[in-house]
């Protein structure tokens, strides 16, 4: 058997090989590789750092014991994407989050005297207002939305990942902005209402 | 507008149109074609403009720092956890999971069985009562046996013509004995088969008091029952009086005259008045 130098790098193919081979240091790999998309897939469909933590590592011990069964017909990205979504949706369906989230902000940075502190605040606020219009998406359209605007993947990747037709993530898309430009524009009318 | 892209496709593509990632020609002219008609396609346009500009400069905050270098020492740590079968809760649970389903199964097993054990002891009862009848019918056949014995006596002498009066009366007396504690024991028999009846009865209606009654004179009688079975009770019927025996034989033979609703009457008004 010849010996492979894997690395970060590496083929997908080659480190799934390793891995199936008994190379317990592939699977590390695979996690090094991939744990900040994962990561970042999971946190922009369920909002709250904690949550996307517990996730991302169930993502991976999915991986872990599945990954004998991965056959290569899709992208080993794709794969994983669609554990990650997959557990995404089934935690937002069971917790069905009524309550905004709060994001957690440096108390050193906030002063209403500094410019430089108000500009931060904004940028919280910004935050804040695009994870509540993201959190009052149905599901679907909030992980084709995540896939699309912040990991840029193509249509005909999403609808493997979701099972769906190209058109129905187009739409998707489509209606995701929609509703996120609709609830901003709720938001600030009310926000001017309470000014006056 | 374009026959080939109908309006809702159009739309769809916009906000690919916007990030300029649309390689297609055809439907980006498409598009344009219909931006330049379509007032509210340029609505749609605009919104998403400013939608996705917001997008642009709002950001997540991060995860902590040196979050994605412990991160793979977290998920060796629980691989590790599951390779070695698990945390004492998780094995725990596993035998929970095991034992939910069979609780019930065990249950139904006990409930069956204890019923079949019930069943058991019910039959031991119902057979211990048939076999004191039983005992009972027993112990009247000899004497039947002995009475259709002297039967025969009687008709050989009556066919000899040559009756001894001494024989006779002697045969009348043993006759009249027979009959009378085949009667007594019929009556006993009787007696104990209504006994059980009214037990059942009284212990559906649960009246503590007369169920108690009942049970002094059951006592009562099964003492009798013992009694009349021993031979010096049979000694005490062979010397009773004549008269007094012709008038409760003839009594007894009205009494196995009537019907069984006739006798229950009058077995229950005698167990009555002994109350």
């Amino acid at each position: 058997m010849t010996k492979v130098n894997l690395n970060i790098n590496s083929d997908d193919t080659e480190i799934i090989d390793a891995f199936n081979r008994g190379n317990q240091n592939a699977f590390n790999l695979i996690v090094r590789k991939y744990q900040e998309r994962v990561y970042w897939v999971i946190r922009k469909m369920v909002l709250d750092h904690d949550d996307a933590d517990d996730l991302t590592q169930e993502v991976f011990l999915k991986v872990y014991s599945s990954l004998k069964d991965f056959r290569g017909e899709s992208k080993f990205f794709t794969y994983i994407y669609r554990i990650a979504v997959n557990f995404s949706l089934n935690h937002i369906i069971k917790t069905k989050k009524t309550l905004h989230k709060t994001v957690s902000i440096n108390n050193t940075n906030v002063s209403s005297k500094d410019k430089k502190a108000d500009e931060e605040m904004d940028a919280f606020e910004r935050t804040k207002l695009l994870e509540e219009a993201i959190e009052s998406l149905p599901e679907q359209q909030r992980a084709v939305f995540n896939m699309r605007y912040y990991e840029s993947l193509s249509y005909e990747e999403i609808s493997v990942i979701m099972n769906k037709s190209t058109g129905g993530m187009k739409a998707n898309y489509f209606h995701a902005i929609k509703n996120i430009q609709k609830y901003i524009k709720r938001h600030r009318m009310s926000e001017l209402m309470e000014q006056n | 507008m374009n026959t080939k892209y109908n309006i809702e496709e159009l739309k769809y593509n916009l906000p690919d149109y916007i990030s300029n990632s649309i390689s297609d020609k055809e439907l980006i002219s498409a598009i344009e074609t219909e931006l330049r008609t379509n007032s509210e396609l340029r609505g749609d346009l605009e919104e998403l403009k400013s939608t996705l500009g917001f997008l642009e400069t709002s950001k997540f905050e991060a995860p902590p720092n040196n979050y994605f270098v412990n991160l793979p020492v977290k998920i060796n740590e629980r691989i590790q956890v599951i390779e070695a079968g698990g945390s004492f809760l998780e094995r725990l649970s596993l035998f929970w999971k095991i034992l939910t389903p069979a609780i019930p199964v065990i249950i139904l097993i006990g409930i069956l069985l204890f019923n079949n054990s019930k069943n058991d002891t019910d039959k031991i009862q119902t057979n211990t009562d048939l076999n004191k009848i039983e005992l009972q019918k027993e112990k009247t056949e000899p004497i039947e046996t002995k009475n259709n014995g002297l039967k025969e006596l009687q008709v050989k002498d009556s066919k000899n013509k040559t009756p001894s009066k001494e024989i006779v009366k002697q045969d009348n007396d043993i006759l009249k004995a027979t009959r009378k504690i085949q009667n007594n024991t019929l009556n006993e028999n009787q007696n104990y088969i209504k006994d059980q009846n009214y037990i059942k009865e009284f212990e559906t209606v649960e009246i503590p008091e007369i169920r108690e009654q009942l049970s002094e004179l059951l006592a009562g009688n099964i003492e009798i029952i013992e009694d009349s079975n021993t031979d010096e009770g049979v000694d005490v019927m062979f010397s009773g009086e004549t008269d007094e025996e012709s008038e409760n034989e003839s009594l007894d033979d009205e009494f196995l005259n009537l019907n069984l609703e006739q006798q229950k009457e009058i077995i229950d008004n005698l167990l009555k008045a002994q109350i």
